[in-house]
C-alpha cells in the first residue's frame, strides 16, 4: 500500500455515516503522521518490534548486511508499523547527522501474490531500486548500470520473440518484466525460467547497484541504505504438491538468496512461516530471532478476562474515537451507546482491521448514524457466517481447544493454516498465548 | 525423520527413490544453511550435522572451506584418547588461526559405552565453558543413527545447538556445485569488449565520486571498485595501469588501514601480474615475502595457496623438481588437512602439468583421470571437470591419440562450456580442437574453427592474450600450409604487438622464436639466427627461464645444423641444451634433443652412432613416456638410418610394419603421408620406380591436397619429378619442376625450396647436355640463394654440381679447382664426412679422366672408401668399389679389377638395390669377355644380369 494514499474526506458535503465509512477503510495502512494513527505499543507485545529493529539496524556493522523478518497477523498493522520504522530510520541522529536512505516497496502493488516466486521478487526489487533510487537523484549515482544492462540483454535474448520486450531498454526493462510477470500468468513459467537462468547474475547486478547507491548515500551524509519490502506476508499459501507450498518455496528454499542482498533489508513474511518446522533454516539465513508484530491484547494477561477498562480495550476505543474525529463526528454521535462499541471491540479480538471491517459492515446496515447494537451484531454475524464456510471441517476439532487461551500451538500444517487464515490469534504479554478468533465463539459449530 | 529437539531442526530423508534425485539439491540447501549459520555466528555456536558417509562428509567440509575463503575451517578428528572434547578442541585451536571447527570421528567413541559416558558427561558439565574457550562455531558431524544417543546423553549441551542439519549421502552423479564463492567483485567473464569499456567508465566515475570520502564503508566499496577496475585493465591489456592501481591505489590504503590480510592478497595479485609479464624473479620475491605474513595470521590455507603460486612460478622458470617438491611436500598435505578437496585437485592439476612438461605423460594422465576428475565430479564442479577433460585431451594429443583427444573435447568439454554459457572457455577449447585437427593435417577445418569461431569470440571479449595466442595458432597453420609470408605477417603485425602491449616479454620471445622458425624454413638462416641470439635468447636468460633458453638454443643448433656447422650445433646440443633438460628432469625434451644429435650424426655420416642413440636412448624414453607418436617418428628415423646404410629391406619393414600402422591408428594423416614418402624413397633406392611413383601419386600427394598443404604438395611433386628423372622422362620431370613446383615456392617466399628445385632443373639440363643453361642456373640462381641464406653446406654441394658441369664440358682443371679449393675444405670444416667423400669421389673421377690413376686410386682407397665403410653406407661403398675396379681395368690390371668387383658383390647385395649388383656383374662379364672367357661371361649375363633387368623398370636401364 502506497503511503501517499491518505484519504482526506470533504466533511462538508457528505453525510456523517459516509464520512465515517470512508475513514474506516480496512485495507488502508496508516502512516504515523496520519491523525488517525494510534500508538498501540503498550498493548501489543512486551517489546516494540519497530523500535527494536530501528535500533538494531542503526547499530549494525556496515560491513555486513542485516536482515529482518517482519511478521504478524494480517491486518494487525504491520504496514503502519513499517511506515513508522521507515520514519525512525530516516530521522536525523542526535548529532544532527542524516538518517538512513530508505527504499520502501510493496510487492502486492506490482506482483501477483497468488503466485509469487523468487525470480518475480528479484525482478521487482531490481525495478523498484532503479525507479526509486533514480528518482532520488543522488549525486554520482546512475541506476542503469553495466551489470543490469548486461543481465537485461541476456534475459531479453533468452526470451526472444516469446514476450514483447523489443525496444525496451534496461532503464524500464525490469519494471516492464515485473508487469509481464503479474499480468500474464500463462507466460509466467517461461519468464521465470529466463530470469532464473540469470538469477545469480541479476542478484550480483542488484548488489552492485546497491553498493553504488549506498556509497552515494553515505557520501551525501546518510547513515546508509535500508530496503523495506512489504507485502510478502500476503503471499497466498498454496500447496504445490511434493509436500511443498508457495510459502516454503519463496521463504525457505530461497532464504539464502533473500539474505544475499548487500544492504540492510526488512522483509514482511506471513505469520505462519515462523511456525513452520523449517523456519530454522530461514533463521540460519537471516540470522536473528524475529519477533512478530503482536495482536492488540484485550485480556491484560492470558488468564485474565476481557474487561471494558483493560488497556487493550481502551486503545481500540481510541482508534475508533480518532476515526470518528477525523470524520467530523464523535463516539457518542456515532454509536447508540458505548456497549455497542465495546461489543465490536471485543469481537475484533484486538485485530484493528477486523474492527474497521465491522464498522463498515455496520454502517452498511444503516442510513444514518448512530450504529446500533442490532447493526453491529449483524455485521459480526456476516463475518461469522463467512468463517463458517471458510474453516475446513478438519479444523473445527482443533479449534475447540483454543476457545480457552492456550500457551502452545502444534507446529503442523493445519495449525499453521489456522494462524495464517486468522482462525487463531497469537497474543503476547511476556508470554505467548493463542486463542480463537472471538467471532468463532459466536458460532454453534465450535461447540458441537 | 530425526528427533527435532527443542531447536529448529532441518531434516532430509530417509529418501525414497522418487526423491533421491534431489538428494544433492537437499544437501545443497542444508549446506547453505550451515554456511550461513557459520558466517552469521558472532562467537560460539553449535551445529550438529548428520551424514552417514564419511566421504560425503569430508567432501562437504572441503566445500565449506572452499566456499568461505575468508575463514580458516579446522577439521578435528577425535582421537581414541580424547575424552574431554572441549580440551581437545581448545588444544587444536591453540596458536592456530581463528575459525570454525568441524568435529569428526565421535562415532568411534560411541562403540565404548564407558568412554561415551565420559565424553557426554564432560560435554554436559563443561557446557558453560564452551563459549569462552571456543569463541567460534563448532560443528559436530556424526552418523544419523547416533544423533539420538548424543542428544539424549548430553541434553544440556546439545540443547544449545542452533541447528541440526541432515546430509544425505551423495553419489558423484547427484552432485552439483553447492556453494559459489560469496559475491566478490570481478569482471564478468561474459562481458563483451563494449560492456567492459562501459563498466570501466562506470567504475571510474564511481571512484571519482567517492574519492574524497573517508567513510569506512565507502572506502571498502571503493577498494572493491579499484580491484575490479584493475582486473578489467588487465583483461583489456593495460597491464601497466593494472599494476599501478594495485601498487598505488590499493596497497597504500590497506597499509593505512592496517589490513594485513588484504595487503598480502593484493601483493599476491601484483605477483600474478609480474609473473604474467615474465618478471619471474620479482614475482617470486613478492610471493615469498607473503609466506610469513600468512603464517603470522595463522592462515594455513592462504599460505598453501601462495606456496602453490610459488611452485607455479618455478614451473614457468623450468625448475620442475623444486616446484614438484613444494606441491607434494607442502601444499598437498596442508590442503588435505584442511579438507579442501577443490584446492587439492587444483594443486594436483599443477603436479600433472609438471609431469606433462617432463614428458611423463602416463603419470600425468593417471593423476588427472584418477584423482582430479573424480574430485571435480564429486564436487559437482562441472566447469572444472570440463577444463580437466581439456587437459586430458592435451595429454592424449601429446601421446598422439588424436582421435580420442578430439572426442573428449568435442563430446565432453565443448558441450559443457556451451551449456554453462562459458563462451571464453568454449573459444579456448575450440583452439585446442583446431590444434588437433592441425596435427591430423585437417588444416582447412582447423583454420575455419580458429578464424570463424574462436577468434571473433575472443575479440568480442577483448581477451587480448588469448586472441594473440589464437592468432599465433592461425599463423602456425598457414606456416604448415606453406603460406609463410602471411604467417610471418600475422606473427609480426598481430601477435607481437599484443604481447608488447601486455608487457609479456616471455610470450613475445616465444613468438620471436616462431618467426625465426619461418625464416629457417624459408632458408633465411642468418635472419633466423639473429632473432634467436639477439632477441629471444637474452629474454629467456633475463627471465631465468632455463627451459625456454634451452629450447631456443636447440633452435639455434637447428640453424647451425642447416648451415652445415655441425660441430657447433653438436656442441650447443650437448653442452647447453642437454644438461638443462637433465637438470630439469625433463626426459622428453632430453630425448628430443638426443634425437637431434642423432640427426647431426646421420648428416655427418656417423650412422652407427646415430643408430645407437636412437635405439638405446631415444626410443626407450618415448616408450616409457607412452609417447606413441614420438616413438613412431623415432622408428621412422631409425628406418632412415637403415636406408642410408643401404639396409633397404630393414628400413622398409620398420616403416610398413611399425610406423605406418601407428600413424594410421592415431589418425595422424600428415605423419602417415611423410612415412609413405619415406617408403617411396626406399622403393626408388631399390630401383622399383613404378611402385615409388605410385605411392607418391596415390598415397602421399592426395593427403597434402586434402590438407591444403601447398608447400608439402609442391615438395611431393619435386619428388615425383625426381622419379621421372630417374626413369629418364626428362621432359615430364622438367615440366613439373618448372611449371608447378617453382612458382609455388616462389609464391610462398620459400627461397630454399626454390633454390633446391632450380638445382633439380639444372640436374635435368645437365642430363640433357644443356650445360650452359645448367651452369647459369647454378651460378646465377641457386648459389646466390645459399650464400644469402648463409647455408655454406648447400653452397658447397652446389659448387660440387658446378664442378660436375665443368667436368662434363671437359674443363677438368676448373672442375678440379672448384672441388679442391672450395667444396672439399668446406665439408672438412663442417665435419660433413659423407659430403666430403662424395667430393673426393668426384676429384678421383676427374683424376681418372685425366689419366692420373695412381692419385685417383689413392683417394678412392684411402679417403673415400674408408669413410663409406665407417658410415656403413653400403651403396656408396659398392659404387666406389666398382670405380676402383674401373681404374684397375684402365690400368690393365684385370685380375685385380675382377677381385675388387667380386668383393663388391656381397656389398651390392646388402645395399638391396638390384642395379648395383647388375652393374658389377656387367663389368665382370665385360672383363671376362675381353679375356675371351665367353662361356662364363654368357652365363653371368643370362643367369645373373638378365633377371635383374627384367625386374627393373626398362627405362632405368
Amino acid at each position: 500500500m502506497s503511503e501517499t494514499l491518505l484519504i482526506m474526506p470533504d466533511i462538508n458535503d457528505l453525510p456523517a455515516i459516509t464520512r465515517l465509512y470512508r475513514v474506516c477503510e480496512p485495507v488502508e495502512s496508516l502512516n504515523p503522521i496520519d491523525p488517525r494513527w494510534v500508538d498501540f505499543d503498550d498493548v501489543r507485545g512486551d517489546e516494540n518490534v519497530v523500535e527494536l529493529y530501528a535500533r538494531s539496524l542503526r547499530r549494525a556493522t556496515p560491513d555486513r548486511a542485516d536482515f529482518k523478518l517482519f511478521t504478524g497477523h494480517r491486518g494487525v498493522g504491520k504496514t503502519s508499523e513499517l511506515y513508522r520504522l521507515k520514519g525512525m530510520l530516516e530521522e536525523k541522529s542526535a548529532g544532527g547527522k542524516k538518517g538512513f536512505l530508505v527504499v520502501f516497496s510493496d510487492v502486492s502493488d506490482r506482483l501477483d501474490v497468488n503466485d509469487l516466486d523468487f525470480p518475480d521478487l528479484l525482478v521487482f526489487v531490481a525495478a523498484q531500486l532503479q525507479q526509486q533510487l533514480g528518482k532520488l537523484q543522488i549525486p554520482g549515482f546512475d541506476p542503469a548500470t553495466t551489470y543490469l544492462r548486461h543481465v537485461w540483454d541476456e534475459i531479453r535474448k533468452l526470451l526472444g520473440s516469446e514476450v514483447e520486450l523489443k525496444g525496451v531498454e534496461v532503464e524500464a526493462g525490469f519494471a516492464k518484466l515485473a508487469i509481464e510477470l503479474r499480468n500474464r500468468p500463462n507466460s509466467r513459467e517461461l519468464l521465470r525460467a529466463a530470469v532464473e537462468q540469470h538469477s545469480t547474475s541479476l542478484l550480483d547486478a542488484v548488489n552492485d547497484l546497491l553498493t553504488s547507491a549506498e556509497a552515494s548515500a553515505r557520501i551525501a551524509g546518510h547513515a546508509g541504505l535500508v530496503l523495506i519490502i512489504d507485502g510478502l506476508d500476503k503471499l497466498v499459501r498454496r500447496d504445490l504438491g511434493n509436500g511443498n507450498n508457495t510459502h516454503d518455496r519463496l521463504f525457505i528454499d530461497r532464504s539464502e538468496q533473500l539474505a544475499s542482498l548487500c544492504v540492510h533489508t526488512v522483509y514482511t513474511v506471513p505469520i505462519s512461516l515462523i511456525y513452520s518446522p523449517r523456519f530454522g533454516q530461514v533463521q540460519q539465513s537471516v540470522g536473528e530471532h524475529n519477533a512478530p508484530v503482536s495482536m492488540i491484547r484485550l485480556r491484560p494477561k492470558c488468564e485474565e478476562p476481557v474487561l471494558t477498562d483493560s488497556p487493550g480495550m481502551i486503545k481500540m476505543r481510541e482508534m475508533v474515537s480518532k476515526r470518528c474525529a477525523h470524520a467530523g463526528t464523535s463516539i457518542t454521535d456515532a454509536f447508540d451507546n458505548l456497549e455497542t462499541l465495546n461489543y465490536l471491540c471485543e469481537l475484533s479480538g484486538g485485530h484493528p482491521r477486523h474492527l474497521m471491517m465491522f464498522l463498515q459492515a455496520a454502517c452498511n446496515e444503516l442510513d444514518e448514524l448512530p450504529i446500533t447494537r442490532h447493526a453491529a451484531e449483524k455485521a459480526v454475524r456476516r463475518y461469522g457466517n463467512a468463517l463458517l464456510r471458510e474453516v475446513p471441517d478438519a479444523a473445527w476439532d482443533a479449534l475447540k481447544k483454543f476457545e480457552q487461551p492456550q500457551r502452545d500451538i502444534p507446529k503442523d500444517d493445519l495449525h499453521q493454516q489456522m494462524l495464517f487464515l486468522l482462525f487463531v490469534f497469537e497474543y503476547m504479554n511476556g508470554k505467548i498465548w493463542y486463542e480463537v478468533n472471538p467471532v468463532l465463539r459466536t458460532l454453534e459449530r465450535l461447540r458441537c | 525423520m530425526a528427533k527435532s529437539g527443542t531447536r529448529s531442526t532441518r531434516c532430509f530423508g530417509p529418501l525414497s527413490a522418487s526423491v533421491a534425485e534431489s538428494a544433492a539439491e537437499q544437501a545443497g540447501d542444508a549446506f547453505r544453511a550451515l554456511r550461513r549459520g557459520i558466517a552469521r555466528s558472532r562467537g560460539f555456536s553449535l551445529h550438529v550435522c548428520t551424514c552417514d558417509s564419511p566421504a560425503t562428509r569430508d567432501q562437504l567440509i572441503g566445500n565449506l572451506a572452499a566456499s568461505m575463503p575468508a575463514l580458516t575451517v579446522h577439521r578435528f578428528e577425535l582421537a581414541d584418547t580424547d575424552d574431554d572434547v572441549l580440551e581437545a578442541v581448545a588444544h587444536v585451536l591453540t596458536g592456530a588461526s581463528p575459525g570454525p571447527v568441524m568435529v569428526v570421528g565421535i562415532e568411534r567413541a560411541l562403540r565404548d559405552d564407558a568412554r561415551l559416558e565420559r565424553i557426554l558427561s564432560g560435554l554436559n558439565l563443561r557446557r558453560a565453558e564452551w563459549p569462552m574457550r571456543i569463541p567460534f562455531p563448532v560443528v559436530f558431524w556424526l552418523p544419523q543413527r547416533l544423533l539420538g544417543r548424543l542428544t539424549s546423553g548430553a541434553p544440556d549441551f546439545f540443547d544449545w545447538r542452533s541447528d541440526t542439519l541432515e546430509f544425505p549421502e551423495l553419489s558423484s552423479i547427484e552432485s552439483r556445485p553447492f556453494a559459489s564463492r560469496e559475491w566478490l567483485f570481478g569482471v564478468d567473464p561474459q562481458f563483451s569488449k563494449q560492456e567492459q569499456r562501459e563498466r570501466a567508465r562506470e567504475l571510474e566515475a564511481r571512484i571519482a565520486a567517492s574519492r574524497d570520502s573517508d567513510d569506512e564503508r565507502v572506502c571498502r566499496s571503493r577498494m572493491g571498485w579499484w580491484d575490479e577496475l584493475a582486473i578489467l585493465k588487465l583483461v583489456r591489456g593495460d597491464v601497466d595501469e593494472a599494476l599501478r592501481i594495485r601498487r598505488e591505489e590499493e596497497l597504500p590504503i590497506y597499509e593505512r588501514l592496517g589490513a594485513v590480510r588484504e595487503k598480502a592478497i593484493t601483493q599476491g595479485k601484483i605477483a600474478d601480474i609480474l609473473q604474467a609479464r615474465g618478471e619471474l624473479d620479482e614475482a617470486l620475491r613478492i610471493l615469498r615475502e607473503q609466506l610469513p605474513v600468512y603464517e603470522r595470521l595463522g592462515d594455513m590455507r592462504e599460505k598453501a595457496v601462495i606456496q602453490g603460486n610459488i611452485a607455479h612460478v618455478l614451473m614457468t622458470r623450468g625448475q620442475l623438481d623444486e616446484a614438484l617438491r613444494i606441491l607434494t611436500d607442502d601444499v598437498l598435505p596442508t590442503l588435505e588437512r584442511l579438507g579442501d578437496a577443490r584446492s587439492k585437485a587444483a594443486a594436483q592439476t599443477h603436479i600433472a602439468h609438471i609431469f606433462v612438461t617432463r614428458g611423463e605423460l602416463d603419470e600425468a594422465l593417471r593423476i588427472l583421470t584418477d584423482d582430479v576428475l573424480p574430485t571435480f565430479e564429486r564436487l559437482g564442479a562441472v566447469r572444472e571437470k570440463a577444463i580437466t577433460q581439456g587437459k586430458i585431451a592435451d595429454i592424449l594429443q601429446a601421446r598422439g591419440e588424436l582421435d580420442e583427444a578430439l572426442r573428449i573435447l568435442t563430446d565432453d568439454a565443448l558441450p559443457t562450456f556451451e551449456r554453462l554459457g562459458e563462451i571464453r572457455f568454449k573459444a579456448l577449447a575450440q583452439g585446442r580442437i583446431a590444434d588437433i585437427l592441425q596435427a591430423r593435417g585437417q588444416l582447412d577445418e582447423a583454420l575455419r574453427i580458429l578464424t570463424d569461431d574462436a577468434l571473433p569470440t575472443l575479440e568480442r571479449l577483448g581477451d587480448l592474450r588469448e586472441k594473440a595466442i589464437t592468432q599465433g595458432r592461425i599463423a602456425d597453420i598457414l606456416q604448415a600450409r606453406g603460406q609463410l609470408d602471411e604467417a610471418l605477417r600475422i606473427h609480426r603485425e598481430e601477435e607481437l604487438p599484443i604481447y608488447e602491449r601486455l608487457g609479456d616479454v616471455r610470450e613475445k620471445a616465444a613468438a620471436q622464436g616462431k618467426i625465426a622458425d619461418i625464416f629457417l624454413i624459408r632458408g633465411q638462416l642468418d635472419e633466423a639466427l639473429r632473432i634467436l641470439t639477439d632477441d629471444a635468447l637474452p629474454t629467456f636468460e633475463r627471465l631465468g627461464d632455463l627451459r625456454e633458453k634451452a629450447i631456443t638454443q636447440g633452435k639455434i643448433a637447428d640453424i647451425l645444423q642447416a648451415r652445415g656447422e655441425f660441430d657447433e650445433a653438436l656442441r650447443l646440443r650437448r653442452e647447453e641444451e642437454l644438461p638443462v633438460y637433465e637438470r630439469l628432469g625433463d626426459v622428453r625434451e632430453k630425448a628430443a634433443a638426443q634425437g637431434k644429435i642423432a640427426d647431426i650424426f646421420v648428416i655427418r655420416g656417423q650412422l652407427d652412432e646415430a643408430l645407437r642413440i636412437r635405439i638405446d636412448d631415444v626410443l626407450p624414453t618415448f616408450e616409457h613416456l607412452g609417447a606413441v607418436r614420438e616413438k613412431a617418428i623415432t622408428q621412422g628415423k631409425i628406418a632412415e638410418i637403415f636406408k642410408a646404410r643401404g639396409q633397404l629391406d630393414d628400413a622398409l619393414r620398420i616403416l610398413t610394419d611399425d610406423v605406418l600402422p601407428t600413424f594410421e591408428r592415431l589418425g595422424d594423416m600428415r605423419s602417415k603421408a611423410v612415412a609413405q614418402g619415406n617408403i617411396a624413397e626406399i622403393y626408388m633406392a631399390r630401383g622399383q620406380l613404378d611402385e615409388a611413383l605410385r605411392i607418391r601419386i596415390e598415397e602421399e600427394l592426395p593427403v597434402y591436397e586434402r590438407l591444403s598443404d601447398v608447400r608439402h604438395k609442391a615438395v611431393a611433386r619435386v619428388n615425383i619429378a625426381v622419379i621421372f628423372l630417374a626413369r629418364g622422362q626428362l621432359n615430364e620431370a622438367l615440366d613439373i619442376l618448372a611449371d608447378d613446383a617453382l612458382p609455388t615456392f616462389e609464391h610462398l617466399g620459400d627461397l630454399r625450396s626454390k633454390a633446391l628445385t632450380q638445382g633439380r632443373i639444372a640436374d635435368i639440363l645437365t642430363a640433357r647436355g644443356q650445360h650452359d643453361e645448367a651452369l647459369r642456373i647454378r651460378t646465377e640462381e641457386e648459389l646466390p640463394v645459399y650464400e644469402c641464406l648463409g647455408d655454406v653446406c648447400q653452397k658447397a654441394v652446389t659448387q660440387g654440381k658446378i664442378a660436375d658441369i665443368f667436368q662434363a664440358r671437359g674443363q677438368l682443371d676448373v672442375a678440379l679447382r672448384i672441388l679442391t679449393d672450395d667444396a672439399l675444405p668446406t665439408f672438412e670444416r663442417l665435419g660433413a664426412a659423407r659430403e666430403k667423400a662424395i667430393a673426393q669421389g668426384k676429384i678421383a673421377d676427374i683424376l681418372t679422366a685425366r689419366g692420373q690413376f695412381d692419385e685417383a686410386m689413392r683417394i678412392r682407397t684411402e679417403e673415400e672408401l674408408p669413410i663409406y665403410e665407417r658410415l656403413g653406407d653400403v651403396r656408396s661403398q659398392a659404387t666406389a668399389q666398382v670405380k676402383v675396379a674401373d681404374i684397375f681395368v684402365a690400368r690393365g690390371q684385370f685380375d685385380e679389377a675382377l677381385r675388387v668387383l667380386r668383393e663388391s658383390l656381397p656389398v651390392c647385395e646388402r645395399a638391396g638395390d638390384v642395379r648395383f649388383k647388375a652393374a658389377a656383374q656387367g663389368r665382370i662379364a665385360g672383363i671376362l669377355q675381353a679375356r675371351r672367357q665367353f662361356d662364363e661371361a654368357l652365363r653371368i649375363r643370362t643367369e645373373e644380369q638378365l633377371p635383374f633387368r627384367k625386374r627393373l623398370d626398362r627405362k632405368t636401364i
